[in-house]
């Protein structure tokens, strides 16, 4: 751009700060503004025109409208992982060192090889993806590509945000929606009554029209009377002002979401309860639909006065106005006031409709727009005559159009509001008298210009949605296939789709379905408003909930013991958890090796806090530990622990863990890890919603008991050492037992249970005691050849074991008797899940079941994930036979091993079968096995 | 986003709550004697209509209650909102809690 500094800024005038100077870039380009600028008026003060590239066609745009219905002036604000893409540069306030760049266009904005697109337009007609490309078959993934990086709105940063979002929640008893005069007057309103109110606005000054329009406010110039209630409502500490602060979701209400758009790109989202809340959002300047009515210097007319008035820019030299309603006429006097020569009037309604003859200006009423000129800028336009078609040619660089005015009832929409079409002003207004809102100034219709209805003009190029480049040839095309609903036409042609959401053309569009279907624009009804309003930036819906903020981390009681002891830690749901100790430079695998043979051979002893642990006491408690496991529990006996199986109420399994029995009327359960939450939610909700009246407690004890487990030939021993107050031999504490004691004078639980399928005991001690715990069982284990060991190991020998796990075995579809521990379910009592257990899918044949495998060739771990086939995979459709829950490879037995579910496999021990990974490329031979793959007689486990 | 006015713990976000589905049928007693078509109806079968409808909420991030909650799955309207024990128990053992 040739221009000179701020070449179209006018001499004087404005609300912008002349004083304080800002240096912004745009495309590489430096230029300079004013604080109070947005960096659209600061580009139309620096004579910038073209801000983008259309969508489609990649014709030149500039700026249509001042506000957020903006259609073309999407620019990326900032860099690197701070940019933003599609924001509206009528939006963005200026500051010093912005950087923005302009969207669709390569290499650049002024020489667009997109631009092409243009001579091919008629072949990007309505539905052009689903029609063309079609040949030959097959190649539509490759056109898509090549369609997919030339369309794009805008493109996102790659990397982390490093902006700082954040939520907001708040209350309020009156949320106005918009700060134009009503949304001003609602709030002095509801301010003198003494309620404690939000105003919001998107822009960042408050005041709407105000800044431009002229009729005085309670006998006062519209500035001065919005100084005057700004700073009322700025001195009362029951207001809060919030502007940069978008409205865009009323769905649910009474909460109403707002994104407050800070300094930095740092967002804030509001989500507001409102006891009661008014829409003052004001209406918007509709386009005109002609012949090249997208050419940089065609704007709304509300739009040249805003940037005149507001922003003392000069976004002409000679100008052209083109309205259908009287509004428009209102410019004249700011085109004056900014020295800008006007050639034309051109009012398309009859000569008599105008509301007063200009001086000095030519009037061209019954005229219509056949065409424009101008590559870059607008140049010149053809006018045509609608009573003998008769043309005139006038020169301009500027033209001004107003095709009436919509209010903005997109939210009360959203809220549910049923909408009315108005013809007097050519758009809807609010149905009801009951509203879901209040609706209020220009949003409710109050003060809008009547609108003449226009039979819309018809020619090429003449665009209904300027940033979807949609035409009026795209919907009578769309009409003629057969598209004739607006919610269909909408889909087909994009029209209403995009960034703004059809705010300048939806009207249009449906005015112009109605007209060529001969319905009233009523019958042809609207496209549904959702949220949001505008783009909200998805920063600000996460907030601050993302990477590890996302969710809480737990840590277990023997976090720092399991620090010093040289743990790498893994995530496992909200848990940090010991994945494996590592010795000096040995490798995970080296390391979970070592670990499973030092625990199979000496003893290891593991972590196990994170086991959920639920306290159930009462004099109901074996009824209720009855119902709600499908196992048989009535003969447990005080100081002993059984392994407990809980099915859902349509008899899938739930989760496994224990219950221990410690006194007549108390239990203590555990549950797995993963299903901790969800088991305490369960039994309670059986208990409180169904069984009320079983006299019983439930208590999660989960973070209140520190728990570890030591396995393998001398735990024993290490018990001994530690000296506990209770004998704890063979025949004094057998498998399956429990007791409260003394431990090297700590308390605690000593539970004789096994995961890893060793002897082993699991110590329980109050949390605040985990330290000591691991402290003496880690200097009593050093003579024995003690080292603990991490969640893979545990892994490891669970497989070894067989035993199943939440989320590989229990899957959510498996019942006990799949996962071959069907004579475990009772067949004495009724349980939760009996019923439905018993349905004949559930047990008929054709079920996946829990089975091992082993490779043929003893040697190759079996692919992780691999279906299983009767074949080898050679590229072609197989039948699945079922599939692998874990895969690896055991340093106990020194070969590889797995689980699977396969169907029928219960019968099926000694088949072979192929496990075959089509994405590893890979297929195995394997053996179907006992799924109990080491110590299949239990006798260490007993010893 | 809804607020469910808890009776124990005041009018508090949904996000605090996990929805436990509608509260239709009383569950079949486990007596022995329920056949699969009442668990059937009770596990599987639900009115989900647009309208009022009674439905279990757990207050997992308050109380820990579970409640009856009866709201319009139309208007988002909570019509109704009791302690699920209570509910069950009927207004009389109230005294009890």
């Amino acid at each position: 751009m040739s221009a000179s500094p701020q070449s179209h800024r006018l001499p004087s005038g404005g609300l912008i700060d002349r004083t304080q100077s800002l240096s912004f870039t745009f495309d590489g380009e430096t230029y300079e503004g004013y604080e109070g600028d947005t960096l659209a008026s600061a580009l139309l003060a620096n004579g910038v025109d073209l801000v983008g590239r259309s969508f489609k066609y990649h014709r030149p745009r500039g700026l249509l409208s001042a506000g957020s219905e903006e259609p073309n002036g999407l620019v990326r604000l900032g860099e690197g992982n701070r940019a933003r893409p599609n924001l509206r540069a009528t939006e963005i306030p200026l500051f010093d060192g912005l950087v923005a760049r302009s969207q669709n266009a390569w290499p650049k904005l002024s020489f667009d090889l997109g631009a092409l697109a243009g001579l091919a337009a008629r072949y990007l007609k309505a539905g052009f993806y689903y029609k063309t490309f079609l040949w030959p078959a097959g190649a539509w993934p490759f056109y898509e590509k090549l369609i997919r990086r030339a369309a794009g709105l805008g493109q996102p940063p790659c990397g982390p945000d490093p902006a700082q979002h954040e939520h907001h929640h708040q209350t309020c008893e009156l949320l106005v929606i918009g700060a134009g005069r009503a949304g001003l007057v609602a709030a002095l309103e509801a301010a003198e009554q003494g309620r404690r109110l939000i105003l919001c606005d998107e822009r960042a000054e408050l005041g709407g029209s105000l800044a431009w329009t002229r009729d005085p406010v309670d006998g006062l110039e519209p500035i001065a009377w919005w100084d005057q209630a700004v700073e009322k409502l700025e001195q009362n500490p029951k207001v809060t002002l919030l502007a940069n602060t978008t409205a865009f979701s009323c769905q649910n209400l009474p909460l109403v979401l707002l994104e407050e758009r800070r300094p930095g790109g740092n967002h804030r989202l509001w989500i507001v309860r409102a006891d009661a809340v008014v829409l003052a959002g004001g209406a918007i300047e509709r386009p005109l639909v002609f012949p090249g009515n997208d050419r940089p210097g065609i704007m709304l007319a509300s739009a040249v006065r805003f940037y005149i008035r507001h922003y003392g820019v000069k976004p002409g030299q000679r100008a052209v106005i083109v309205t259908n309603n009287d509004s428009a006429y209102e410019a004249l006097e700011d085109l004056k006031s900014a020295d800008i020569q006007v050639a034309g009037l051109i009012d398309m309604r009859p000569a008599e409709a105008a509301p007063f003859r200009p001086d000095g200006v030519p009037v061209f009423a019954n005229y219509e727009i056949a065409g424009t000129r101008g590559r870059k800028r607008l140049k010149g336009l053809t006018l045509r005559y609608g009573v003998d078609g008769s043309r005139v040619d006038l020169d301009c660089d500027l033209l001004l159009m107003s095709g009436g005015w919509t209010p903005n009832l997109q939210l009360y929409a959203q809220a549910g509001g049923r909408l009315m079409m108005e013809p007097q002003i050519g758009a809807h207004l609010p149905h009801d008298a009951t509203t879901p809102l209040a609706v209020v100034g220009a949003a409710a219709g109050k003060g809008v210009s009547p609108t003449a209805a226009m039979p819309l003009a018809k020619g090429p190029m003449a665009f209904m949605d300027f940033q979807n480049d949609v035409t009026t040839d795209d919907l009578d095309l769309a009409m003629a296939e057969g598209y004739g609903d607006i919610e269909h036409l909408k889909r087909y042609t994009t029209t209403g789709m995009g960034t703004d959401q059809g705010k300048t053309s939806n009207i249009n569009a449906l005015s112009f379905v109605a007209a060529r279907q001969g319905r009233s624009a009523e019958a042809v009804g609207h496209t549904t408003f959702r949220p949001p309003f505008t783009p909200v930036s998805l920063g600000a819906v996460a907030g601050p909930a993302r990477g590890r903020d996302l969710a809480p981390t737990r840590r277990t009681p023997f976090h720092k013991a399991n620090e010093k002891a040289g743990a790498v830690f893994v995530t496992a749901g909200d848990w940090l958890y010991p994945r494996h100790y590592p010795h000096n430079g040995e490798d995970m695998a080296a390391a979970i090796a070592r670990e499973v043979r030092n625990t199979r051979r000496q003893v290891g002893v593991v972590d196990m806090s994170s086991l959920g642990k639920i306290d159930v006491q009462g004099p109901d408690a074996p009824t209720f530990l009855e119902r709600v496991y499908c196992n048989n529990l009535a003969n447990l006996a005080i100081g002993r622990v059984r392994y407990g199986l809980m099915l859902r109420a349509d008899g899938i399994l739930f989760d496994d863990g224990t219950v221990a029995r410690l006194g007549e009327t108390h239990f203590l359960l555990t549950t797995t890890t993963a299903r901790a939450g969800e088991v305490w939610q369960h039994l309670e909700r059986l208990h409180q919603c169904h069984w009320p009246d079983l006299d019983i407690r439930l208590t999660s004890v989960t973070d209140a008991w520190a728990a570890l487990a030591i396995a393998g030939p001398r735990a024993r021993d290490l018990l001994t050492a530690l000296g506990p107050d209770f004998p704890v031999d063979k025949e004094s504490f057998p498998m399956a037992s429990v007791r409260e004691g003394l431990l090297d004078g700590l308390p605690i639980r000593l539970y004789r249970v096994s995961f890893s399928g060793e002897l082993g005991y699991e110590i329980h001690t109050p949390a605040g005691y985990a330290e000591d715990l691991w402290e003496a069982v880690d200097v009593a284990g050093a003579p024995l050849g003690l080292m603990p060991y991490g969640l893979e190991a545990l892994d490891v020998m669970r497989l070894e074991k067989g035993h199943i796990s939440v989320g590989t075995e229990i899957d959510g579809r498996t019942t006990p008797a799949d996962l071959g521990l069907g004579k475990l379910v009772s067949r004495k009592k009724d349980f939760l899940g009996r019923s439905l257990f018993q349905r004949p899918y559930l047990q008929g044949k054709g079920r996946l079941q829990l089975v091992g495998l082993q490779p043929v060739d003893g040697q190759t771990v079996l692919p992780i994930g691999a279906m299983i086939t009767a074949h080898t995979w050679q590229g072609t459709t197989q039948v699945s036979l079922g599939y692998l829950t874990a895969s690896l490879y055991s340093p106990s037995l020194e070969h590889p091993i797995a689980l699977a579910l396969l169907k029928d496999g219960h019968d099926r021990l000694g088949d072979e079968v192929w496990a075959v990974s089509p994405l590893a490329n890979q297929s195995v031979r394997a053996a179907v096995v006992s799924p109990h793959f080491f110590d299949p007689g239990g006798e260490r486990l007993n010893g | 986003m809804i607020h469910i006015p808890c009776p124990w713990c005041g009018p508090r976000d949904e996000t605090e709550f996990t929805y436990g589905g509608e509260a239709g049928d009383v569950m079949p007693a486990l007596d022995g004697q329920s056949d699969q078509v009442a668990w059937h109806a009770f596990v599987h079968l639900s009115e989900n209509p647009s309208g009022p409808v009674s439905e279990f909420w757990y207050h997992g991030g308050g109380c820990g209650r579970w409640l009856l909650v009866r709201r319009d799955t139309a208007s988002y309207e909570i019509l109704e909102v009791r302690d699920a024990v209570e509910a069950a128990r009927g207004p009389k053992d109230d005294v009890e809690r």
